[in-house]
């Protein structure tokens, strides 16, 4: 009695029509800062239940690389990281610590870079993996959905079947493979492979020979991508159109003498929408596939970024890449949920 | 039982997968993963099917091996990942507390959501040392059970909404003999078609990791075939059969396993 | 031209895996200008079946397996409904000459678009129209029917199950055609908004003159708006007849028992209904299917089917009493 009062003061004074249009909001917003909890003290549990002592590495790593060090430096150093995981500190501190730190950007020095923090290294490569993510996702996204609306809406003909196999032979081919057969291809096959990933030697600027160069690097990478991605669409797409299709008031327009571009537009509209929700929750798997992609082709984001932290024995890197990965795909998935309700009328309008 | 055509083409091929995977190693005449073994770079021929490797190894005997770890590994995360899903997501579908169903869906799809590879490769490079198949299935299985868990969940849930659920409560139905007599196809149904998706997915997993260099080091399995295979540049220096056989068996294995659970989601139609 | 609609020994009915479903079997009617004539019959008995066929409708599992169907328009044209297809007839009979509003109309409406598009979309698939002159129509439109404006703007889940009743109604008559087709339009309804759908109904029927066939099981209904009735059992007219001959002299033994069953006023005696269930129309028994259940059978009710008798003028049934 008193919260629905209360509540209905927030909306007046916010300005919002809809209730349903409010709970979307909350309900979504927890859920990013549940998943964000959850991943951080996932990559904190993860930093500190290991039987890899990180000073050790740093040191190991400096002193590989034929720096030679005083045994007092060597003591300062791992004084140093010592600090910097707190790992003289009790647990709860640590956890503390770590959690600001992330937070505020601030997560210590790179290992095989010392001492550039890890942000710097992380923030150079994530740009790149952005663009290249967006634009392949949304690419594969909007391919797959409307050719799987199509192959529903004219299901009896033969394309429909014919694409319906192909992307049963491509959806369950893990990203990993993909990209090694793209790689192939485009290597031994149709040697178009003119280096990839970022724009070579060119100076980041609006120009548009930068764009252009940008754009075909990218496009090696993002093709592995959408094959597997679009299929996977393709397939979910088609399945649930095929059962929209049977709703009543898909029937109704049928009747009504609407023709086949009306009923289309009809069964993919609403199709759209439990397929917007399904990429919001998916975007952590489409990452996976972006960063084994990266690393098959060498492309300078988060992917490539990681795997010189494995050959590097880059721990510190390694966590940071971690902790700015979950919260980035928690954040995408925010901004994708809050979208929705611009195109589901019955959340920004509901009662 | 089906005995249509593409149904035995399919089991045809898994009977010879599995063959090669877990009754040839028997017979191999020597230690696929040692090196230097038979002469290095050799292509596919008569005497070497499948071809050698830079190190040495005969690829058609490291194959078979490795294929009988990727496998195993996959069955293992599978298990242990089906029975976290469903011990999960079935919590989470029956409860009649709405706080925990709420509070359980949530944590299910945060895991869903979050990027699961970074954290495994992380995981995996902390404990490199002690990386075994068995360790790797375990790691694996961290993340394994997420999106089994929300199926188990809504098939839960639809289960129990049912009207004959209702009734047979009703009726005075002991919760455990509804449970095996009117559950139990659509469960065996959901377990044949999980477990398959599941273990196409540890495969790939596992393969991934493993070309990021976090496979076991002993053990060969498919995923770390292909790694040493780029680890030597075998595509650029022509020895194309190192990377390409390994991934050809890896594709015929997981499209059939994928083709059997389409099939396996048919058969065992609802009633 | 006086005839709208001659239906002749209509047979249909749905090819299911390993059955067919006799839902229509030899079914024969004609509609007249400036009517409402009501189908009545509990559920099952085929008339939402017939209703889509007649308007032909037909898409699998449904199929036509004998009959023919025309339609008669103003100006003298024939339309032979069964033996169009649906794309065929999408161009040239469907909403212009004959229009359908469905069962479970409430929910026929596209949730995510606005009500005025419902309107515009037809507008523009049938008259060409732009946007701007659609809107402008489908307003005055709107306004003809007494239905308030902001109607137009809003989403089908901002609007009561009644107004959207009220909308599909006003959508069935956008083109005034000759015929319209209503199935069960107010079963959804409580009983208030059921009266003003119905009366909705009624008056646009008189102002235009057309010709409206009313599907309802409910009796009550088709005695306040109907001028004939025709009553459905399992698949089979078994009587039609005007409206008040049907309520004040029933000649059909299931006829009678439906209207004796019915409650009226200061009518205080006890109300009976009829014993068993309807046939089941995968395998439909020979001869009369009303026999099992009728107090007054004859053996030859079970081996032939019965003969249509005019009993007196407009008034027929099928049976082999008389």
């Amino acid at each position: 009695m008193f919260a629905r009062a209360f509540v209905g003061r927030v909306m007046k004074g916010l300005e919002l029509r809809s209730f349903k249009l409010l709970a979307h909001v909350i309900s979504r917003l927890s859920f990013f800062l549940l998943t964000v909890w959850v991943g951080l003290t996932a990559t904190f549990i993860v930093s500190r239940a290991t039987p890899i002592d990180p000073s050790v590495i740093l040191v190991s790593r400096l002193l590989a690389l034929g720096s030679h060090l005083r045994p007092e430096e060597i003591l300062a150093m791992r004084q140093q990281i010592l600090e910097l995981y707190g790992l003289d500190k009790p647990v709860y501190e640590q956890y503390l610590s770590f959690i600001r730190g992330v937070l505020s950007g601030n997560l210590g020095p790179s290992f095989a870079f010392f001492p550039t923090p890890t942000i710097d290294l992380i923030r150079n490569s994530i740009s790149w993996t952005v663009l290249l993510l967006g634009f392949s996702t949304v690419l594969s996204w909007i391919i797959g959905n409307v050719i799987g609306v199509l192959a529903a809406v004219f299901s009896r003909s033969r394309m429909s079947k014919a694409l319906e196999w192909i992307a049963m032979v491509l959806y369950p081919v893990p990203y990993v493979i993909l990209a090694i057969l793209i790689f192939l291809f485009f290597s031994l096959v149709i040697p178009m492979y003119r280096g990839v990933g970022g724009a070579g030697m060119l100076m980041p600027s609006l120009s548009v020979s930068y764009i252009v160069e940008v754009l075909t690097r990218l496009s090696i990478p993002a093709l592995s991508i959408i094959l597997g991605s679009s299929a996977s669409w393709f397939l979910s797409m088609k399945a649930l159109a095929l059962s929209v299709k049977e709703e009543d008031f898909v029937s109704y327009a049928i009747i009504r003498g609407l023709g086949r571009k009306v009923v289309t537009k009809y069964v993919m509209r609403h199709s759209l929408l439990p397929q917007i929700t399904s990429l919001a929750l998916s975007l952590g798997y489409i990452f996976n596939g972006a960063l084994v992609t990266e690393y098959i082709f060498a492309y300078p984001g988060l992917g490539r970024l990681l795997y010189q932290a494995i050959t590097n024995s880059d721990y510190n890197l390694m966590l940071g890449i971690l902790s700015y990965s979950i919260m980035g795909v928690a954040l995408a998935a925010f901004v994708l949920d809050l979208i929705y309700p611009l195109i589901d009328p019955r959340i920004r309008y509901g009662g | 039982m089906k005995t249509s055509n593409p149904f035995k083409a399919i089991i045809g091929v898994l009977i010879v997968l599995l063959t090669f995977a877990f009754i040839l190693p028997y017979f191999a005449p020597y230690d696929p993963r040692r090196w230097a073994t038979v002469p290095r770079d050799q292509p596919p021929s008569g005497t070497y099917r499948f071809g050698t490797t830079t190190v040495g190894q005969d690829l058609f005997w490291l194959s078979s091996y490795a294929l009988r770890n990727s496998i195993t590994l996959g069955v293992l995360t599978a298990f242990v990942s089906i029975s976290i899903a469903f011990l999960l997501g079935a919590i989470a579908g029956f409860t009649r507390s709405s706080i925990l169903r709420h509070t359980l869906t949530l944590f299910i799809d945060s895991f869903c959501l979050i990027p699961g590879l970074p954290v495994l490769i992380v995981l995996a490079y902390s404990w490199r040392k002690y990386l075994s198949p068995v360790l790797i299935a375990l790691i694996l299985s961290i993340f394994g059970w997420a999106w089994p868990s929300r199926s188990v969940r809504s098939l839960m849930l639809s289960l129990r909404e049912r009207p004959f659920t209702y009734t047979a409560l009703l009726s005075g139905f002991g919760m455990i003999r509804m449970f095996f007599y009117e559950y139990l196809p659509y469960i065996i149904k959901w377990l044949a078609v999980s477990f398959l998706g599941l273990l196409n997915w540890a495969i790939g997993m596992e393969t991934t990791i493993a070309v990021f260099g976090l496979s076991s080091l002993e053990e060969a399995t498919m995923g770390s075939i292909i790694f040493w295979a780029m680890q030597y540049q075998a595509v650029l220096r022509g020895i194309w059969w190192w990377i390409v056989i390994p991934i050809l068996i890896l594709m015929l294995l997981i499209i059939t396993l994928y083709e059997l659970s389409k099939i396996a989601g048919e058969l065992i139609g609802a009633r | 031209m006086d005839l709208v609609l001659k239906g002749l020994n209509i047979e249909g009915g749905y090819e299911l895996p390993e059955v067919y479903v006799d839902a229509v079997s030899n079914v024969s009617l004609e509609l007249h200008r400036n009517e409402v004539f009501g189908i009545a019959g509990e559920s099952g008995c085929g008339k939402s079946t017939l209703i889509k066929i007649l308007y032909g409708y037909v898409e699998p599992p449904l199929t036509l397996k004998n009959g023919s169907i025309e339609l008669y328009t103003n100006d003298g044209h024939i339309f032979n409904i069964s033996s169009l297809s649906p794309d065929e007839l999408r161009k040239t009979a469907w909403w212009r000459h004959v229009s359908y509003i469905p069962q479970n109309a409430m929910n026929v409406l596209n949730p995510t678009t606005r009500i005025r598009n419902h309107f515009t979309e037809m507008y523009s698939a049938y008259m060409g129209l732009e946007k701007s002159e659609a809107y402008a129509r489908a307003q005055k439109y709107i306004e003809s029917f007494g239905l308030p404006n902001d109607v137009l703007a809003a989403f089908p889940h901002q609007l009561s199950g009644g107004m959207r009743q009220r909308v599909v109604i006003a959508i069935s008559l956008l083109l005034e055609p000759n015929l319209v087709l209503a199935d069960e339009p107010s079963s959804a309804l409580d009983v208030i908004n059921q009266r003003a759908a119905l009366m909705f109904l009624k008056n646009a029927q008189k102002m235009l003159g057309n010709t409206l066939v009313l599907v309802s099981h409910d009796m009550g209904i088709q005695g306040v708006l109907t001028d004939k009735i025709a009553l459905m059992y399992a698949g089979k007219i078994i009587e039609v007849g005007e409206t008040p001959a049907i309520f004040e002299n029933p000649m059909h033994p299931y006829t009678k028992a439906l209207v004796k069953s019915l409650p009226r006023l200061g009518d205080k005696a006890q109300r009976t209904g009829l014993k068993g269930q309807p046939p089941d129309l995968k395998q439909p028994p020979p001869g009369c299917r009303f026999c099992p259940r009728c107090p007054y059978s004859k053996p030859i009710c079970q081996k032939e089917e019965p003969k249509i008798l005019e009993i007196e003028r407009g008034h027929y049934i099928s049976c082999w009493l008389r």
